[in-house]
């Protein structure tokens, strides 16, 4: 592709979707302020622009997002360690993720938090980013079945908590939430 | 349908929760700055010095960041290296808002007195792909192997992998199963009673779901009304006899009565409860799997009690690394499904090396550190008491700020929270503050937990986890509050200023 073709199609992906993005990464991206989440859709933006002829056509969003998905971990994985320095300042019991920050739900707040972090990420990819199946699968990274059982598993584990949740007493507002 | 139906609603509910919902666009000026930052050459790389022997002198310049300022220094020089730990992150957020306040006391039997304990610097010593193939061995993954900084993969993406990447000198590493050697979704039951239950959902492993019992037969309908007799025939004339009369014609047959109606099919019984897909492990054999899995694979630390939790579709098993007896934050994760097939595993691929036995903290301590670095717990992160203050002090952002704030240490605990302050130059103001929460802390453990340092190396320093109950008025059942604590004496400790690099 002609350097002057890259950058306009690259120009045109980020003013397509970084918003998208962007909002993906400010719904998973915790302890970050919009300073943050912007230097993280940089660097996601970078992988695109050195990879932009591995962009397929047919799915540019959820492609994205599997890149941001990854950039994302990575930088989990920073924070993690940051964290760690931190350490004496941090309770276990009282950091809530960027996810819990707005959310009045508590019950499905916290059912949300008890699934694993690999199946939630299904359910909100099609919650919170509309992803149908196919792009799902684009996103994770995995084959349509596999995303498609990954979702499965977070419906049937959210609805399970959710009963328990109903079963048992709720805990008050403003207790910490557990890790 | 039904199910359909719960999940569309599912999906719904979760969507109204989205934390992004208020978000504003991106501006132009914001896109135009992603665009030119991505398409700008990579900076080179640089890196910090190798782990380097500090003085005593160095904690000097940096004392406000110091971890455990608080705790005595000797008097004597240290003679073991200093832990140069990389910069904490920026302090707290100007939208942050407390709304808790936490308050530490120790419990009389926590020990007063401190002791010493090893850190351990932790040693991957392969690359990524040496790593990723040699555990590909072990389960038993074939296929392509890709590479890119740092990172590994042997096998496809939407096959069997196993993945190495390397950040901070420490290889971690994971297996996923191909999606076809997964189980179904989890079966369900069929409802009880009625129509005959519908056919357990299709999977691979799934049982097929028990036949409903038959309705009840319907009631027999009431016998039809008899019919009327014939009229009888008309008397003949006198005089000559006459002709017998004929005979009357019998009365017509009774009409049929209605046939009775069918009875009501029996309701359909509640759906029966979510069942466990077939041959899930129990508990105890998903962790002996677990823990003969590992050593297969190579891993040969010591482990400790693994813990395992069981859910519909799959069993969870989290194996601790431990050392001489200590605990440490690492874990070991493994995954099985059902028929007891591995779905995943992961880790870290290293060697604790042991360094110097350093001199630790008494447990008691460990309030003060509790206390003195923080008190506030936020939305979005916890800041240390500095960043709190920043908040207070005005600025460009103060227009953000809430008013509702407690400045540590004057409140009492319990209290509520309403603390007279005193702000800027003199200035004597009320705030209300958020919920203080007590906290005994009345339990400490010797552990080893996982640091960065600034040189680019990973360890396992010896923390001292603690935890104790929660009271308070927010507290409606019982809480329990728990935290790690480097227990490594301060004057061993540095956090240097700068950026952190991984």
């Amino acid at each position: 592709m002609a350097s002057a073709d890259r950058e306009e199609r690259f120009n045109r992906l980020v003013r397509e979707h970084g918003d998208a993005v962007h909002r993906y990464l400010r719904r998973r991206y915790r302890g970050g302020d919009g300073t943050d989440v912007e230097d993280l859709l940089a660097d996601v933006m970078m992988v695109v622009w050195r990879r932009l002829d591995d962009v397929p056509s047919d799915a540019e969003a959820p492609w994205l997002f599997g890149v941001a998905r990854r950039r994302l971990s990575n930088a989990r994985t920073r924070q993690t360690r940051r964290d760690r320095i931190m350490a004496p300042m941090r309770p276990k019991s009282a950091s809530p993720p960027a996810e819990d920050v707005a959310i009045a739900d508590l019950s499905l707040r916290e059912a949300l938090a008890r699934i694993p972090e690999k199946e939630r990420e299904a359910l909100t990819l099609t919650a919170w980013e509309g992803l149908g199946p196919e792009e799902l699968a684009v996103a994770l990274g995995v084959s349509v079945n596999a995303a498609a059982i990954r979702l499965s598993k977070a419906k049937t584990k959210l609805l399970g908590f959710l009963e328990e949740d109903v079963e048992e007493s709720s805990p008050p507002i403003a207790t910490p939430m557990q890790p | 349908m039904e199910r359909h139906q719960e999940d569309d609603e599912l999906v719904s509910r979760v969507a109204s929760l989205d934390p992004a919902a208020g978000v504003a666009p991106l501006s132009d000026g914001a896109m135009t700055r992603v665009i030119r930052k991505a398409m700008a050459p990579p900076p080179k790389s640089w890196s910090w010095g190798r782990f380097r022997l500090a003085t005593a002198g160095a904690l000097v310049g940096s004392s406000a960041l110091v971890i455990a300022g608080i705790i005595g220094i000797d008097a004597a020089a240290p003679s073991l290296p200093v832990l140069a730990l990389g910069a904490p992150p920026a302090s707290a957020k100007a939208t942050m808002i407390p709304y808790l306040n936490y308050q530490f006391s120790a419990d009389a039997s926590l020990p007063t007195t401190g002791g010493s304990a090893t850190a351990f610097q932790l040693d991957s010593s392969q690359d990524p792909v040496a790593a990723a193939t040699s555990l590909a061995k072990g389960f038993n993954v074939s296929g392509a192997v890709t590479s890119s900084d740092g990172y590994a993969q042997v096998g496809s993406s939407d096959g069997a992998n196993v993945t190495a990447s390397s950040t901070n000198g420490l290889m971690s590493w994971s297996y996923s199963a191909a999606p076809s050697d997964f189980t179904g979704v989890a079966c369900t039951t069929s409802p009880v009673g009625g129509n005959t239950g519908p056919t357990g959902n299709t999977g691979p492993s799934c049982d097929t779901g028990s036949t409903g019992t038959t309705g009840s037969t319907g009631t027999t309908g009431s016998t039809g009304d008899t019919g009327s007799t014939g009229n009888t025939g008309t008397t003949g004339p006198t005089g000559t006899s006459g002709p017998t009369g004929t005979t009357g014609t019998a009365g017509p047959t009774g009409i049929t009565g209605p046939t009775g109606i069918t009875g009501p099919t029996g309701i359909t019984g509640p759906t029966g409860n979510t069942g466990p897909v077939a041959g899930l492990p129990t508990s105890a054999q998903a962790a002996q799997d677990a823990v003969s899995l590992l050593g297969s694979i190579g891993i040969t630390s010591d482990l400790g009690t693994p813990q395992v939790s069981s859910y519909n579709t799959e069993v969870d098993v989290s194996v601790p690394m431990v050392i001489d007896g200590v605990t440490t934050d690492q874990s070991y994760s493994v995954v099985y499904g059902a028929n007891d097939v591995l779905e995943s595993a992961s880790g870290i691929l290293a060697t604790p090396n042991p360094a110097a036995a350093y001199p630790t903290i008494a447990p008691s301590d460990v309030v003060n550190i509790l206390t003195q670095d923080h008190g506030f717990v936020y939305y979005g992160g916890l800041a240390p008491m500095a960043g709190v203050s920043s908040l207070m002090s005005g600025g460009p952002d103060s227009s953000a700020r809430t008013s509702s704030l407690t400045v540590s240490g004057s409140a009492e605990s319990g209290s509520g929270g309403i603390t007279p302050t005193t702000i800027g130059s003199g200035v004597t103001t009320t705030t209300e503050g958020p919920p203080v929460v007590d906290v005994d802390i009345n339990s400490a453990t010797m552990q080893l937990g996982t640091y960065a340092l600034k040189d680019g190396s990973t360890w396992l320093l010896p923390t001292w986890a603690v935890s104790g109950p929660e009271s308070g008025t927010t507290i409606t059942m019982p809480e329990s509050y728990s935290a790690d604590v480097l227990a490594v004496d301060s004057q061993y400790v540095q956090v240097a200023p700068g950026p952190i690099v991984f």
